[in-house]
């Protein structure tokens, strides 16, 4: 079992992917790029969260959307009943924190495949019932009310700005959630997911800090669906709540690398990047004439990083890396 | 919401109908079982397989005229081989790759499935329409869907053939030996390998011949797998492995929560009554209803 | 062996993410100022996802108009420049649709967008449109609500389902002309997202004003794989007339499950959509017959719009198939873009693309096409100040039973045949 997780390539990592979203777009004007940026930040918030509930604690989910779509519903709705954004995306990652407090004491009985297929389960449902819930429009969805272009409403003509926004929130997601993984927290998760019975015997309460995984983890992926909202100005669900969102989300960590903190980043760095265009380079040209190209070039791409990177990019990078910088002492 | 009254004709219509759409989502459900159980991987590209299928059985009615009911054994053939070389090829060098690992190459699997599909055959949805798709007969007051009562029996033959090739056969009996402790077979001699590829073959092949059943009376396009993907994991948990009588059970009991579900609360929520049943049954009895 | 393939395999993997940056980079920089030669315009459809089966035929629609207008000389205005179409994926999903509208705007450099089908996407990218000043032209997303949110740069050429709903109850009550005090009671089957919502909302809001009763009203998922208990619901509702929205696949398991159930209001109307794609045409035979759907175009108005025999003959020479309300309805949008690109073109270039763009607006604004132009049973096209087209109408078809194809039964004007009414039960026919 793959255990370095207190390493300097971290730092190197998170360091590097900050300076990445927040200079590029400045060298690097091109809409398309900048937008893709922007989803990978969103990304990198909602799998490093993820990794928290996965690659730390053990416990797979495939039901973070439930906690995206939360959030990116609370933000509009917030917004449109005259919350500032900035107030409206604490809200929004709090909403999905206290649904997976709720949510945890039976959830967290179960463990390995059963876990996975109930968080399935559980956001399939949370879907359906928003798909039929008058209040927040159905199926209809709900859109962004329009306010003025200002930073106090977080809404821009450029899209460049919505980057930096992002960034702000990206960097203060990552570095909170880094120090939480450094702290005894951490090492708590790791320990219950190594063996929960030994953690039991030297005094840690599985259940209790099982929670406190699923909270934080939902909390930041809660901010990035509100993020999400904030710069697409609508919201159904079906585009924030399908079960395609989670599996993204899982992907995205699993590519790049679940034993890590930072893996997910990187992974968010590449594979959204990559699928943008595809998605507009060969979709857009042949996508016409041979539907769903992109997607099969995508799936083959994803297939070949599985069979021969599986522990992911981080994985494949630390093994060329020369031992001091790869695990701390 | 108000509640429609219901004649004791229409529950029972229900609840008949429950149970066929059940058997045929048992077929599934029981391949599902076999790659589940045996080699103990959660494989996501199941339905793609049933989708596959599907096709292949409408290009075959198309064009040859041959009808789907007729057509399942050919459908089985292919999807068992497919399966059988996706194993070797692919799942085989994941098995003892940590669990997001397996997931990994199984999504893959799936977009690469479905897209092939995608850009082979455009994302235009078929039907076809054989003497008994829309046929209904009647028995006493309930109205009975005639291809619907062929596929419940087909299921039946089908497991029955299953059961007696479990039990009576070497091959089978590997099978459930392997499914019982992996280890412990291995020590008696027993081929692994070869015994897991065989296994995902018959669980795809299942999945093959419900997709050509299927092909009989829905409609067949290329994103048609998922609804089924996750109708068997369910029928699966509710019924336990181990054994073929649970999914099948399992999936019935699915079918007939859909349906009552559909008819006392909206027919859109439906779903979610299947998912609060999942979930009950998760954390109440993880094993399965009817599991030893 | 393992540790040499893996380091070629990785390094690979960079160096090809390396070059594909770079070609990126390239392929995706702002394109040099506009030459003359060409006006770019751009167009939004779902072309992988579940709804590709319909952006497929839009896109044909549109590219097929481009075709024409280039082979007549392009926008003369402009000396003859080609429209070039610039084709963006929206997948389905609103936020791709909003990614791929950025991407054709900003580095495509278009001069409006054309799109994008499903209401949901249609948001995102007017929103988009309205933010980046480049005119939005929608011809086939049908909600209401698109054009009730203060878009200065918005357009829509087809009518919105309001309208389409409230037409419905106009034809339910000329039923009742020919049949007295037939219908009474509706009921309503929608697939539950925006499009079915909608248009379930503004039936029961007409059909209550025009004197029917709604006795049952069910939504459902599209593309279920079932849908019996819902027709049992509704058999038992006893209604005197259905009024269905759904897509292809659920259009074609309505009609099954009907009979199978043997569910026989008296008539059963449709919103458009599924019912009325060419794939269902083809696949839905008899059970298909005596459906009245809502339509905006139909193939049996050769005689009654001028130039329609023409542009479906060769529109069916090229793709194979007859033109569809969807496909017909992106055609007309591009050729109402063309009329405008005319006008624009006689004050501003593309080289100068935003003030293009917003003369392109006001060429938008003004445009006054009357009836007979375009190839469509509507009064021609006049945008009110919501940006939507005033002169839009809707038709109602019927299927019948001798041809297996639509054919228009309402309004009397554009009717090539009468109305069977009531429909006959499933167990008298053949």
């Amino acid at each position: 079992m793959i255990r370095a997780f207190k390493t300097d390539l971290d730092m190197l990592i998170i360091i590097f992917s900050i300076a990445f979203l927040a200079v590029l777009p400045t060298i690097y004007n091109n809409y398309f790029f900048i937008n893709s940026l922007f989803l990978a930040s969103i990304y990198m918030i909602s799998s490093t969260a993820w990794n928290i509930l996965g690659g730390y604690t053990g416990l797979t989910s495939f039901g973070h959307a439930a906690f995206f779509g939360l959030g990116a519903y609370v933000l509009t709705i917030s917004y449109n009943a005259g919350i500032s954004p900035w107030l409206g995306i604490l809200i929004a990652g709090l909403v999905p924190s206290i649904f997976a407090l709720t949510i945890s004491p039976p959830l967290l009985r179960l463990k390995g495949h059963w876990f996975a297929l109930a968080s399935i389960a559980v956001a399939e449902a949370l879907k359906l019932f928003f798909n039929n819930w008058e209040y927040v429009g159905g199926a209809r969805g709900i859109e962004l009310s329009r306010r003025e272009y200002s930073i106090y409403w977080i809404y821009f003509v450029e899209p460049t700005s919505y980057n930096y926004i992002a960034l702000i929130f990206t960097a203060a997601s990552i570095v909170s959630m880094q120090a939480i993984v450094r702290s005894r927290i951490g090492y708590y998760l790791q320990s219950i997911r190594e063996s929960e019975e030994t953690a039991m015997s030297v005094g840690i309460d599985p259940f209790r800090y099982k929670a406190i995984a699923m909270v934080i983890s939902a909390f930041f992926t809660g901010v990035s669906g509100a993020l999400y909202a904030l710069r697409y100005r609508y919201v159904d669900p079906f585009s924030t709540m399908d079960l395609f969102i989670s599996v993204q989300i899982c992907l995205i960590a699993i590519v790049g690398g679940v034993y890590s903190f930072s893996g997910p980043m990187l992974g968010a760095l590449t594979i959204v990047p990559i699928a943008e265009y595809f998605r507009a380079f060969i979709g857009g040209a042949y996508g016409a004439r041979f539907f769903g190209i992109h997607l099969l070039v995508y799936g083959l791409v994803l297939l070949c990083l599985s069979l021969y990177a599986p522990g992911g990019i981080i994985d494949a990078i630390r093994k060329r890396l020369p031992r001091p910088i790869a695990s701390r002492a | 919401m108000s509640l429609p009254v219901f004649s004791g004709e229409i529950i029972a219509q229900i609840i008949v109908d429950g149970i066929l759409t059940g058997c045929l989502y048992a077929l599934i459900a029981i391949g599902l079982a076999m790659i589940w159980g045996i080699v103990e991987i959660i494989n996501f590209s199941h339905g793609e397989f049933l989708m596959i299928a599907a096709f292949l059985s409408y290009f075959l009615y198309t064009s040859v005229g041959l009808d789907p009911l007729i057509s399942a054994p050919l459908a089985f053939i292919t999807t068992f081989v497919l399966g059988y070389i996706i194993q070797r090829g692919i799942i085989d060098r994941i098995l003892d790759a940590p669990f997001l690992s397996q997931i990994f190459a199984t999504f893959a699997l799936v977009l690469i499935m479905r897209n092939t599909m995608f850009v082979a055959l455009g994302p235009d949805i078929r039907s076809i329409s054989t003497w008994y798709s829309e046929a209904v007969i009647d028995i006493g007051e309930v109205r009975v869907s005639l291809v619907k009562l062929f596929i419940a029996l087909i299921f039946i033959t089908i497991t029955a053939a299953l059961h007696l090739f479990l039990t009576r056969t070497y091959i089978g009996t590997a099978l459930r030996a392997i499914s019982q402790d992996r280890i412990a077979a291995q020590l008696m001699g027993i081929d692994t390998r070869k015994i897991y590829a065989l296994a995902f073959g018959i669980g795809a092949g299942l999945a093959g011949v419900g997709g050509a059943l299927l092909s009989s009376f829905y409609y067949v396009f290329p994103e048609m797998g998922i609804p089924f993907t996750l109708i068997a994991f369910i029928s699966v948990v509710l019924g336990g492995f181990g054994n073929i009588l649970g999914p099948a059970l399992g999936a019935i009991i699915v079918g007939l929560i859909q349906n009552i579900g559909a008819m006392v609360i909206t027919p859109s929520m439906k779903d979610i009554l299947v998912y609060i049943v999942f979930l009950a049954i998760l954390l109440f009895r993880p094993t399965g209803i009817f599991s030893r | 062996m393992k540790g040499v393939s893996k380091i070629l395999i990785v390094s690979l993997l960079i160096i090809v993410i390396a070059i594909a940056s770079v070609a990126a980079y390239i392929y995706f920089s702002p394109k040099p100022s506009q030459r003359i030669q060409e006006v770019r315009v751009g167009i939004i459809q779902p072309l992988s996802g579940g709804l590709s089966t319909i952006g497929k035929y839009n896109l044909w629609g549109a590219q097929f108009a481009v075709e024409e207008i280039n082979s007549r000389g392009g926008v003369k205005s402009l000396g003859g420049a080609n429209i070039t179409l610039v084709v963006g994926d929206s997948a389905g999903d609103p936020s791709t649709a909003a990614r791929e509208a950025e991407r054709l705007i900003a580095v495509e450099n278009v001069a409006a967008v054309i799109g994008a089908y499903a209401s949901s996407n249609t948001k995102t990218v007017s929103e988009v449109c309205e933010r980046l000043s480049t005119p939005c032209l929608n011809g086939d997303s049908s909600s209401p609500l698109l054009t009730r949110r203060g878009l200065q740069w918005f357009f829509r050429t087809t009518a919105d389902d309001d309208l389409f709903s409230k037409q419905h109850a106009e034809f339910l009550k000329y039923l009742n002309t020919l049949k007295p005090d037939s219908i009474r009671t509706v009921a309503i089957l929608y697939e539950d997202s925006e499009f079915g919502s909608a248009t379930a909302e503004a039936w029961r809001k007409y059909m209550e004003e025009a004197g029917f009763r709604v006795a049952e009203s069910i939504s459902f998922r599209s593309g279920t794989p079932t849908l019996d208990s819902e027709i049992t619901r509704l058999k038992a509702a006893n209604p005197d007339a259905l009024l269905v929205a759904g897509y292809l696949s659920d259009a074609i398991l309505i009609q099954k499950t009907m009979k199978k159930l043997d569910f026989n209001p008296k008539a059963v109307l449709a919103q458009d959509a599924g019912y009325i794609n060419p794939a269902y045409i083809s696949e839905v035979g008899p059970l298909g017959y005596y459906v009245f759907s809502r339509e905006v175009f139909n193939w049996d108005l050769f005689d009654k719009v001028p130039g329609l025999r023409d542009v479906n003959a060769r529109f069916k020479a090229k793709y194979g198939i007859d033109m569809d309300g969807s496909i017909v309805r992106n055609y007309v949008a591009v050729w109402v873009l063309y009329y405008a690109l005319e006008e624009a073109g006689k004050k501003a270039s593309p080289a100068d693309l935003p003030r293009f763009r917003s003369v392109l607006r006001d060429a938008l604004r003004g445009i006054d096409i009357g009836k007979g132009v375009l190839p469509v049973p509507w009064d021609g096209v006049k945008f009110d100040n919501t940006g939507q087209n005033i002169r839009a109408r809707g038709i109602i078809v019927q299927m019948m039973p001798d041809t297996g194809k639509y054919q228009t039964v309402w309004p009397k004007e554009y009717a090539t045949r009468e109305p069977i009414f009531p429909m006959p039960r499933w167990s008298e026919r053949g």
